[in-house]
């Protein structure tokens, strides 16, 4: 006899345990190895196997789930674990069966569930990747970025998580953080770079991150190969490293270990390769192709009022962002003691997950919640049909319980049902969030933080089972108890029509509806509230007139930064091409641009009529033409002329705000401010007023002041072009004029209302607005869906009743009274509680709305006649359907 | 004596043991079932079938020598008890008297 003609242990084990004690049952055992032999005989082995599982199964059924008098022939009581597998197993059967004889239920109640918990699996892995994973570097929460801060946008108390007013460092600011910073274990500052490499055939840009060592040490980073930087290779003079990505290692080296102590030249330098960084590692976004050190230039810098590096630190162990934050504050202190121009600047601290996901928090949990309550009302309605069909079985349960059946196996019979079909809509579910989760993660507009941690892994999946398992109890519960609590004796009596029992589950019918509607008037709210607030940022005013303006981001070379003569002069050649271009109306150059790229605030020295302050201001340098150019309009005084020059007196330009703030109910023209620029600490005189203007839609307007370009040559990166050929035909000819200066030039060509559409303020909120006008929708539909059914039901229940009374000389419109009376209770309940709740919940959608109050009128008032509308639309055809019940035939049929 | 309560399967299982005479062992019952009835029967429900009749007293057992290929597990061999037989006999004429007459709505019964 061969190993495999045994069959099955754990099979032949399990049937043991429920076969009859005594010769009955081992001949039962005999007769199924028998017959296992002689399949194995005529089938492969796993079918035979297979084969005897489910006849072992099929006997074990019968066994267990006999009544109470066959289970004392048997004499003894299995396991009470393994009965209570099996007999699930055989529930599941039945279930399975019922199921199937009602295919139009079924279906319509699995791909409810299916959706729903597809959806909610979805927003599960989304919110899990980014809100609940730890950050992929060893003990991630320890990792923190840290700002300067701007006590004019954040305040004395600033709220760092809305990430308003937080600033980048300058080089020797960093270092005496990291220096006086007790609680860093490790701090490092970067910023992102644009490499080219040159050698072998062919230039190659790359994107790059230059670092000062504490970066890599700080994230944890282990190389792949050879070393990451140390502190040696900050100094000044060190010899130029680089630490290749683990992809440009693969692409362009080919995984060769033998790479390092190569040279290869980055913009024009050699620079060493020194190590590899791990696979899969990443930080910042994309500009980890190449990691290099700063320039020696750079770090010999003493300029400490512009900065351009993000600071990232690993606090020591035990020791608390709270503390690690009051440490950084005396920092501040101490720094400002050194500095005076600086006692102004606070250090911000904020953990570097939070600072990532930050702006999606409340959004992805409000939306995790949302999703979740449209399932809830997928429930109620399903928990709805249900409960009809309960009713309808009523009768057949009553009995059983007479006959002595055990309530609770009625129950977990009953409940077996639901919870397969929940089990089912599981696996839909999962499939749909299989094939959903990628693309919809790729539709949020802007991409989102840590997208490529969002996965498809055990935790989705075991998320989603856990939720179908619930989905089943909660939606089957209800009905299943309903059915219990009837007395025998009343379905017997009446088969449940017009007793208490049937007031008793309209009660319950009712309450599932008053909850559907609750929810779903909370949701519509929400998403009434949403598309206010868009149309509010829609119409806010930029104080720029962006039509016909196209924006271009040049980028000399680092040759022309000398922020003189050469800057000058590279800028007047700059402009004689533009102008020498066809069909402009209009331009100017300027150091910053709204919606586009970001803006600098040095301290400046103001003078107003009690004291001098030095605090911080918004600055950037134009051309004249800019403020005629972009359409902002010039309240008081002038704008820029062509005498503003070099040696003119020095003049600026204020916007509103800062004139407000410095001069309030003064005139701020002629008034003196200085702006601290090394060799530039002269009285600079107020010659205009301009109007404001805001940088993102979301932000409000802040003090600002603008210098001519030919007195201060900052960077003026934009190029602003007013003409109305549009940005396809003007492109190609601003590449040529700029290129035609110097050819190192970038240039980058687009229109500014793209840009401020095309910015994620306006595109967020958008997409978030879709999502949640689709889940409103869905739960108002199913509310709305679930009270005819309902309505419809109680019409079907009451057939005898309304008969009567018609019979009796009650009106059609009476009756049609009072089923619309009843659907509008429901609904007028419902609505209540909703108003309840979306009172309750304003304090969590304020931060995510835009110059909207949480308990808008209108929004709740429109919500409100929107729900009564759609109830009494409900409510009306099962009225109808009652008020035409034929009086003859209603008696007939009782 | 009380007309006897057979329902359609139990008539079934009784007549096939009584056709298998001396084999009348529970796999032999199935494939008779198949055989004449065109039935697929599930083992649970033949088993438990055979246990309500035993308990009824319709049929008896007695152990047959083990086979090879049992796992030395003993075999049942089902007989029809004289209850059984009164019963099946019960069942047939009142089934009989029902029956009679039918012809010409139903026909002729084929063999």
């Amino acid at each position: 006899m061969t190993e495999h003609s045994r069959p099955p242990r754990l099979a032949e084990w399990l049937l043991a345990r429920f076969v009859p004690p005594g010769i009955a049952g081992r001949s039962i055992l005999g007769d199924a190895r028998e017959e296992y032999l002689a399949q194995l005989g005529s089938r492969p082995l796993l079918l035979a196997r297979l084969w005897y599982w489910k006849h072992a199964l099929s006997i074990i059924g019968r066994f267990v789930t006999g009544s109470p008098r066959q289970t004392r022939t048997t004499g003894r009581r299995p396991n009470s674990l393994i009965t209570a597998v099996v007999a699930l197993a055989y529930d599941a059967k039945i279930a399975f069966r019922g199921l199937r004889k009602r295919p139009g239920f079924t279906l319509a109640a699995i791909s409810t569930l299916g959706l729903g918990i597809g959806a909610n699996t979805v927003i599960f892995s989304v919110v899990d990747g980014m809100l609940f994973r730890p950050l992929p570097f060893p003990e991630s929460h320890r990792l923190v970025n840290a700002f300067r801060v701007d006590p004019e946008v954040t305040g004395r108390n600033p709220d760092l998580s809305r990430l308003g007013g937080l600033y980048s460092v300058p080089y020797p600011v960093f270092l005496d953080w990291a220096e006086m910073g007790q609680p860093f274990e490790a701090a490092g500052a970067y910023r992102h770079t644009s490499l080219t490499m040159t050698g072998g055939d062919q230039a190659e840009r790359y994107g790059g991150t230059a670092v000062s060592w504490g970066v890599l040490a700080a994230l944890g980073a282990r190389p792949a190969v050879g070393r990451l930087f140390g502190p040696e290779d900050d100094e000044v003079g060190a010899p130029r490293v680089v630490v290749l990505g683990h992809g440009t290692w693969l692409s362009r080296f080919g995984s060769e270990p033998g790479v390092i102590g190569q040279s290869i030249s980055l913009n024009g330098v050699s620079h060493e390769i020194i190590g590899v960084m791990p696979r899969g590692f990443r930080f910042d976004g994309s500009s980890e192709d190449l990691w290099v050190t700063f320039t020696d230039e750079f770090k010999s810098s003493t300029v400490r009022n512009a900065g351009s590096l993000q600071v990232i630190a690993r606090l020591k162990p035990g020791i608390t962002l709270n503390r690690a934050q009051r440490e950084m504050d005396a920092v501040a202190r101490r720094i400002g003691e050194l500095h005076p121009e600086e006692a102004e600047h606070g250090i911000g601290l904020i953990e570097r997950r939070e600072l990532v996901v930050a702006n999606w928090r409340a959004g992805l949990i409000m939306l995790l919640g949302a999703v979740g309550l449209v399932l809830l009302i997928a429930c109620a309605n399903i928990a709805n049909m249900l409960l009809v069909r309960a009713t309808e079985r009523q009768r057949e349960l009553g009995l059983r319980q007479a006959l002595g059946a055990d309530r609770a196996r009625l129950v977990a019979q009953h409940m077996s049902e639901t919870v397969l079909l929940a089990l089912i809509g599981g696996v839909v579910g999962c499939a749909v969030a299989l094939v959903c989760l990628r693309p919809f993660v790729a539709a949020f507009p802007g991409g989102l933080p840590r997208a490529e941690e969002i996965a498809i892994d055990v935790r989705m999946l075991a998320f989603a089972a856990a939720l179908a398992l619930a989905t089943g109890l909660v939606t089957g519960i209800l009905p299943s108890v309903r059915a219990m609590r009837t007395s025998v004796m009343e379905v017997l009596q009446d088969g449940g029509r017009g007793s208490a029992g049937a007031r008793r589950r309209s009660r319950t019918h009712a309450g599932l509806i008053v909850a559907e509607v609750a929810i779903a008037f909370v949701l519509l709210v929400g998403a009434g509230l949403f598309v206010r607030s868009l149309q509010r940022l829609m119409r806010v005013d930029t104080g720029i007139e962006s039509a016909n303006l196209i924006v271009s981001w040049i980028s000399p070379p680092t040759r022309y930064r000398d922020w003189g003569d050469t800057t000058r002069g590279l800028y007047r050649d700059l402009t004689a091409q533009i102008e020498a271009l066809p069909g402009i109306e209009s331009f100017a150059f300027a150091g910053q641009m709204p919606f586009v790229g970001g803006w600098s605030s040095p301290p400046t020295v103001i003078e107003t009529p009690d004291e001098v302050v030095e605090t911080i201001v918004h600055r950037t340098c134009m051309t004249p033409g800019y403020l005629r150019t972009t359409g902002i309009p010039l309240l008081a005084g002038r704008d820029f002329t062509n005498q503003d020059s070099k040696d003119a007196p020095p003049v600026i330009v204020v916007n509103r705000a800062m004139a407000d703030r410095f001069w309030p109910d003064l005139d701020p023209i002629g008034r003196r401010v200085m702006v601290p620029v090394p060799g530039d600490s002269v009285w600079r005189t107020v010659v205009g007023v301009a109007e404001n203007t805001i940088y993102r839609l979301d932000m409000q307007p802040f003090s600002k002041y603008f210098v001519p370009f030919e007195q201060i040559p900052f960077w003026g990166e934009w190029l602003i072009v007013r003409s109305d050929l549009g940005v396809d035909a003007l492109a190609p000819a601003i590449r040529r004029a700029v290129r035609s200066v110097d050819a190192d030039i970038p240039v980058q060509v687009f229109r500014l209302d793209d840009a401020i559409d095309g910015s994620r303020a306006v595109e967020q909120p958008r997409f978030a607005i879709f999502i949640f006008g689709c889940l409103s929708s869905l739960a108002a539909i199913l509310a709305v869906l679930g009270i005819y059914g309902v309505l419809s039901y109680v019409v079907q229940q009451q057939y005898n009743e309304i008969g009567i009374r018609m019979a009796l000389g009650a009106e059609a419109s009476t009756v049609v009274t009072t089923v619309l009376r009843r659907g509008l209770l429901m609904a007028g309940v419902g609505l209540v509680l909703g108003l309840g709740a979306a009172l309750a919940a304003s304090r969590v959608v304020r931060s995510l709305l835009f110059e909207v109050s949480p308990t808008d009128p209108i929004t709740l008032a429109g919500v409100a006649v929107l729900i009564l509308g759609a109830t009494t639309l409900a409510s009306w055809i099962p009225a109808r359907r009652a008020s035409r019940v034929d009086p003859v035939e209603a008696l007939r049929e009782q | 004596m009380p007309i006897a309560s057979l329902g359609e399967f139990e008539q079934l299982v009784l007549l096939a043991i009584l056709q298998l005479e001396d084999e009348g062992f529970a796999l032999s019952i199935l494939r008779e079932l198949d055989r004449r009835a065109g039935r697929r029967v599930s083992r649970g429900a033949l088993y438990k079938t055979l246990e309500r009749l035993e308990e009824k007293r319709y049929v008896e057992w007695e152990v047959e020598e083990t086979t090879p290929g049992r796992g030395g597990h003993p075999r049942r061999r089902f007989t029809v008890t004289r209850a059984g037989v009164a019963a099946l006999q019960t069942t047939r004429d009142a089934l009989f008297r029902f029956w009679k007459g039918l012809e010409g709505v139903l026909g002729e019964p084929k063999p």
